[in-house]
Formats: C-alpha cells, structure tokens, sequence
C-alpha cells in the first residue's frame, strides 16, 4: 500500500435528496445522532468544531461550501488521550463531501444521491489516516441509516 | 487500493442493522441478489463448484468458483466477468465477503482482489458502492435502492 500520499474514499449512495443531505451534515442535532457532531456557521474561513461523545475531538476550517453538492474543510485531530500515536501532531489534512444526484428508474420511488467522502492531505506515513479509514465506514453507514429508517444504526461504542 | 506489483485490492466496510444469518441469505440466494444486484446468483456454494450471476434470456453476467463457504462468516469466489460490458479483456478475479459484529452491529467487509496492472479497480469499486448500498437499503427498510443499472 502506498505510504506517501494516503487518502481514503468512500462511496454510499442513499435513498434522499441533495438538500436534505446537506441539511442533515450542517445541523449539529443531527450529526450528534450518527457520531460526529459538527458545528459551524458553515461560512468559507469559519470554524468547525467536531465532537465525539460531548467532547471536542477535532477542530478545521470550512475552505468550500456550495449547497447542496459540496463541501471541503480542513480537519485537525485534538484529543489524544487513549494513544501514545500523537495524531494531534500530524496537523491539517482535508475531508471532501461531494453530492450527486443518481438517475432513478422511471416508476419506482426516489430520489437517490451518491455521497462521496475524500479524506486526503495526511502526511507520509501518518497514523490519523489509519484510524479515520476505520472510523468513516460506521459513521457513514449510521448517516445512511438515519437518513433512510429514521434512526441511527444501534451503535455500541467502546470508550 | 494499492497499485504495488502485489494484487491490488478494493475494499469496502459497511456496517447494516440486521443479523448476520440474514446478510448472509442476501449475499447467497438469488431472491435477494435479484433486488439489489439486478441478477440471481446461482451456486450450491460448496467449495470448487460454479457461480453465476445470471438473468432470464441473457449470457451470465459473472462466472466463478466457490472459494470458501462459512455461513455466516466468510464467503468467497472467483469471478470472471461473462458477458462483454467494457473494452477491457476478461480477467479473473476473486472477492471475499465477512460478516462480523462491530460496536454491536453486523458489519460486512468485502474485499476485491485483482490481478497485477489490473485496469478493472475504479469501475468495480463505483459498482460495489452501488450495490452494497443497495443490499443494506434492501435489509434495513425493505426495498432496494431505485436506481438505474447501467450494465
């Protein structure tokens, strides 16, 4: 596997439309409810602060915003305390959330949209990449879930 | 995905509410696979016989060999693509399916492994984030996801 510039992607595609995908990243309220609150005034250049479990874990700046097909922040790990990793050292990387409607088969219901998440700008080696590429998979199947059923999936998180 | 002289592979974790005896039976018999998967997969599942993925009226869309077999935890095949969808030679390959439980969900990692220099992996991998959406969307509300196939 390549070391010098790891990224991650991942691909879902969800039974919802384009806004109310994007209503549901930008509202704390929801995002608290599949694992990752994240809160900003979602302004080019503000802050975001990310919280995981009521603490804030990680911290960016939001660097693109066009609703309701993009987003791009910048992303900072800062809790660090059950790892002796350092990953608050390895500083800025960038999370991509792209947005696309899906073309629906005429007569069944819809809509659908394809969500694609880039989490990239690690550096060589870093050890974030690894844990984030653990993470985003739940989080992201929890997003689809509360999206499609209502609920988030019945996650029982290890503290 | 690596791109090292080692098999390259594709892999993607997706946690579903449901049990694992039941992702198993959507990843195995054809009444589930015709909803999310657009074909019936056809296979007695024992190791060394065939797979197929197949629709009324057309040639197979894949045709594999069982790898291995442990319901409800590990699944795997070979497949080679059996009808001509791309410009691109036919080229075999295997996948892995396994059903674990992760933070007291069932999670399912599928992993694709290619042949070196393989030119199949950015395809394959838009292909299984369709239809490994659609297997969950099916498993936790009871429809597949509505969209349309391309191939």
């Amino acid at each position: 596997m390549k070391t010098d510039k790891p990224k991650f992607v991942y691909v879902t595609v969800i039974q919802t439309t384009p806004k109310k995908l994007w209503a549901a990243l930008v509202n704390p309220q929801f995002t608290q409810q599949f694992g990752m609150r994240m809160e900003s005034d979602w302004k080019v250049g503000s802050r975001m602060e990310f919280r995981w479990q009521g603490e804030v874990s990680d911290e960016g700046v939001v660097l693109k915003s066009q609703p309701p097909k993009l987003l791009v922040y910048s992303f900072r790990h800062l809790l660090d305390k059950d790892h002796k990793k350092s990953m608050n050292a390895e500083g800025f990387s960038k999370v991509t959330f792209q947005i696309e409607p899906m073309s629906k088969s005429p007569g069944l219901r819809g809509p659908v949209v394809r969500l694609t998440v880039t989490h990239d700008g690690f550096p060589p080696n870093s050890k974030l990449h690894g844990e984030v590429s653990k993470g985003w998979p739940t989080i992201l199947s929890s997003l689809k879930t509360l999206l499609e059923t209502g609920q988030p999936l019945p996650l029982v998180w290890r503290n | 995905m690596s791109t090292t002289a080692e098999k390259p592979k594709f892999v993607y974790v997706t946690h579903v509410n449901t049990s694992p005896e039941k992702l198993w039976d959507a990843l195995t018999k054809p009444e589930f696979t015709r909803q999310y998967w657009n074909y019936d997969i056809e296979s007695d599942w024992k190791p060394g016989s065939s797979v197929k993925l197949i629709k009324a009226g057309e040639k197979p869309k894949l045709n594999g060999v069982v790898l291995r077999c442990e319901p409800p935890r590990v699944l795997a095949y070979t497949f080679v693509p059996g009808c001509k969808q791309t410009e691109l030679p036919p080229e075999k390959s295997s996948v892995t399916f396994e059903i674990t439980v992760e933070f007291g969900v069932t999670k399912l990692t599928v992993t694709h492994e290619f042949q070196p220099d393989t030119r199949y992996l950015g395809e394959t991998s838009q292909g299984w984030a369709c239809i490994l959406s659609s297997l969950k969307s099916l498993l936790e509300t009871g429809k597949a996801l509505p969209f349309v196939w391309t191939n």
